[in-house]
């Protein structure tokens, strides 16, 4: 094990810091959904320049052929200055749903494009919105004069609204979930926008009898290939609390150091000290969590895989609240306030806890994976 | 010790729940109970009806028109309204009003009581400064006697409602000499007044509530200083000490503790799986089970004189408050589940009538976690609260 970063992992963090600093200026400002799309979908083209888009493709497919360890560092920078644009979706989770496809016109024509940028494909799979539920689900395909179509709709959509496909879960004819490959523009798709919690986008995505070609994956090992696709995004999100917590960490360290009351820094009173310290450790421990999930990745077992993730995002989602929270109360009112910096950080971080299961669905799903 | 209520505690008990349920609008009581954000009209409407009733100011002596409860008796009020989905009496009716009969002079009570039952008057309270937190006592907005009158100049910070506000108390340096708590005045003016400005401050909720407010050669007359020019921290410990019940956040704390169970209620119905609901429910009763302790907790403290050194302290109570307060807003915005994502904090700002995509009830659940973050820092931050509370126990446990 070397938790170093290579020289090329420094140039790539660097890469990323650079670029995401610039488009944290430039999105300031849009306010309703076309020209926040626009926006996006013109950075992503950018990120896609510098090979973010195409990271983890194979270099067979047109990709830059890096693995997860490169991801982390990635999301982990693109957390630290808010980027809203779909690197989870778009460049983690979507690859490892087509690579693993079956379905090989798919899987050849899509890989590319993802690298490229062209393709933004978003996974649209859960329908409740009350809680993380994959087995929820009524979206379903039927054949009809020897034609697939897809009728449901799917909430809450992440980067469903800057996408260009989705990848809908689905029941076949016999009820069995599997998922399906959609263009956004096909006729019967329907996206609605919806502002998030931190001024992003989401979408609720209806399908109405819209046709499609057969299931990404064989029926057996649907669920199995979409949930691993899932981890990988998941622990994606994890890396991404880092870099949240890592700027909310800076941003109360400064203040304790120049905010003064009773004639002296607030950092120098020992309870400040200490529940800073605190964060510390829930900070360090989530980092921890975050590797010991990504180096589960790679391991074939997926009750090991989905044990270590769930534990992850489940501790990420207990520590970076903690973290926030106590951000805001060593801040005082300005932590507060909708104006100050930290505000952002602290709704982006609600957001990957409503994201793919929040603490207490990861610890049931734990549980499950140690019986 | 007699750990019962009296018969006349449980009559009034009895009367007062079902007189308040009687006379709350059901339109205001939808709005309260789903936790919408409460706009200036609903307390208007709220607290004339109180005032027809002669309980527009529980706080108030017979004297002064106030219905002459005891402590107790203003809990079970505060508890009634809160069963019955009232909105929360403004604070300051509590505090200024106190304040004006106790220190004012004949004058200034003619002029100002009359209007605070009806909230024909709304009052703020000019006391944080932007380097003046916690450290209160350092503040730095200049009052400088020019005849008749002070020129004021300075500026407050975390002003609630300023902006509904005609009327503010405010604490402004007057002396330089001595210690920083000896040369601060309680001054009231009128918030039209040339040369106050008061800027709005979004919360992390996207709510408007509090305010900067920015005062520039504010010109007061002399006859506005309330007991006398550089005894104000007196003035505003009197304050403090008025709101030392509502500081538990009683009424809140059940008001979230309702709206969860319903909540749970209806992800139950709504197919939230038994596992799930399980967490979340185990979560609602431990709250439950502190919620009872601190309500007794608020019984004692009230039972109690102010300076009785064998009930706890109003700190303790506070802090409990606190604690309750962050941790159902926290629940609650877990109960919110994925729906959360979709909070618009723009729309709770009031740009745009946006409709929530997945109900109010949801997006309010969202919302209160966010609005709740400042549990532990208004009226004392829970960091002074612990100084206080180590202060008064060394004194009753420590080696004398």
């Amino acid at each position: 094990m070397n938790f170093d970063l290579t020289d090329d992992q420094r140039a790539l963090v660097d890469t990323v810091e650079k670029f995401a600093a610039s488009a944290t200026a430039r999105r300031a400002g849009a306010s309703d959904a076309a020209t926040a799309v626009a926006g996006l979908v013109g950075r992503w083209t950018q990120m896609a320049e510098l090979g973010l888009a195409g990271l983890l493709i194979d270099e067979a497919d047109g990709g830059i052929g890096m693995t997860m360890a490169d991801a982390i560092l990635v999301c982990e920078a693109l957390g630290q200055s808010l980027a809203q644009e779909p690197f989870i979706t778009a460049a983690i989770v979507a690859p490892k749903l087509i690579e693993q496809s079956t379905a090989s016109d798919v899987r050849s024509s899509c890989l590319a494009a993802i690298g490229e940028g062209s393709a933004r494909i978003a996974f649209a799979g859960e329908e409740s919105v009350l809680a993380f539920d994959l087995a929820e689900i009524t979206a379903r395909v039927d054949a009809r004069d020897g034609v697939l179509r897809l009728s449901g709709v799917k909430h809450l959509v992440i980067d469903g609204a800057s996408a260009t496909h989705f990848v809908v879960l689905a029941r076949d004819k016999d009820e069995a979930p599997n998922a399906f490959f959609v263009a956004a523009n096909e006729p019967g798709v329907s996206v609605t926008p919806i502002r998030t919690l931190d001024g992003g986008w989401l979408a609720r995505v209806s399908f109405e009898e819209v046709e499609v070609r057969g299931p990404l994956f064989e029926r057996d090992t649907a669920v199995a290939q979409i949930e691993c696709a899932l981890d990988h995004g998941i622990v994606a999100l994890c890396a991404e609390s880092l870099g949240l917590i890592n700027r909310a960490l800076a941003l109360t360290a400064g203040y304790l150091q120049t905010r003064q009351q009773f004639g002296k820094a607030i950092g120098s009173f020992q309870a400040l000290q200490h529940r800073f310290a605190d964060m510390v450790v829930a900070a360090e421990q989530a980092k921890s969590a975050t590797f010991m999930a990504a180096a589960a990745l790679s391991e074939g077992d997926a009750t090991f895989r989905k044990r270590e993730v769930s534990a992850a995002k489940s501790l990420v989602c207990r520590h970076g609240r903690a973290i926030l929270e106590g951000a805001i109360q060593l801040h005082g009112g300005i932590g507060i306030t909708d104006e100050y910096e930290l505000s952002r950080y602290v709704r982006r971080m609600l957001e990957i806890e409503k994201s793919w299961g929040d603490a207490i669905d990861h610890e049931a799903r734990f549980a499950a994976m140690i019986e | 010790m007699d750990l019962s209520f009296s018969a006349d505690d449980r009559a009034f008990r009895d009367m007062i729940r079902a007189e308040v349920a009687a006379l709350v609008p059901a339109d205001i009581k939808a709005r309260v109970e789903s936790l919408q954000h409460p706009q200036k009209e609903d307390y208007l409407r709220w607290q004339a009806i109180l005032d027809a009733r002669g309980w527009a100011t529980p706080a108030w002596p017979v004297e002064y028109g106030g219905p002459g409860w005891s402590p107790l008796e203003r809990v079970l009020f505060e508890e009634a309204c809160f069963l019955a989905g009232a909105p929360r009496q403004i604070p300051h009716i509590n505090m200024i009003g106190p304040v004006l009969q106790h220190f004012g002079t004949a004058e200034q009570k003619q002029r100002y009581l009359p209007g605070i039952p009806t909230l024909r008057d709304w009052w703020c309270q000019g006391y944080s400064e932007p380097s003046s937190g916690s450290d209160l006592a350092s503040l730095r907005t200049k009052a400088v006697r020019k005849g008749d009158r002070y020129i004021v100049n300075g500026q407050k910070i975390w002003t609630t409602w300023a902006h509904w506000a005609n009327y503010m108390f405010c604490l402004v340096r007057t002396s330089d000499q001595g210690r920083p708590q000896e040369g601060i005045t309680f001054l009231l003016m009128e918030m039209d007044t040339p040369g106050i400005t008061v800027r709005p401050i979004h919360s992390l909720d996207g709510a408007h509530d509090v305010n900067e407010v920015f005062l520039e050669d504010v010109e007061v007359p002399y006859e506005n200083v309330v007991l006398a020019e550089n005894q104000g921290w007196t003035v505003a410990k009197f304050l403090l000490n008025a709101e030392r019940t509502e500081i538990a956040g009683l009424g809140q704390s059940k008001r979230l503790l309702l709206f969860a169970t319903r909540l749970a209620d209806q992800l139950a119905a709504q197919g939230v799986s038994p596992e799930r609901l399980r967490t979340l429910r185990a979560r609602l009763d431990r709250i439950r089970i502190d919620l009872r302790a601190h309500e007794w907790t608020l019984m004692r403290v009230i039972a109690a004189t102010p300076d009785d050194p064998r009930a706890p302290s109003a700190s303790i109570l506070k802090l409990c408050g606190t604690d309750l307060l962050e941790r159902l807003s926290a629940l609650l915005m877990e109960m919110s589940g994925p729906a959360g994502l979709a909070y618009d904090t723009l729309a709770r700002g009031g740009e745009g009538n946006e409709v929530p995509p997945y109900g109010d009830v949801l997006n309010n659940a969202t919302a209160t976690y966010l609005e709740f973050r400042k549990s532990g820092l208004v009226g004392g931050t829970t960091e002074i609260q612990k100084n206080l509370i180590y202060r008064e126990a060394v004194g009753r446990w420590g080696a004398r």
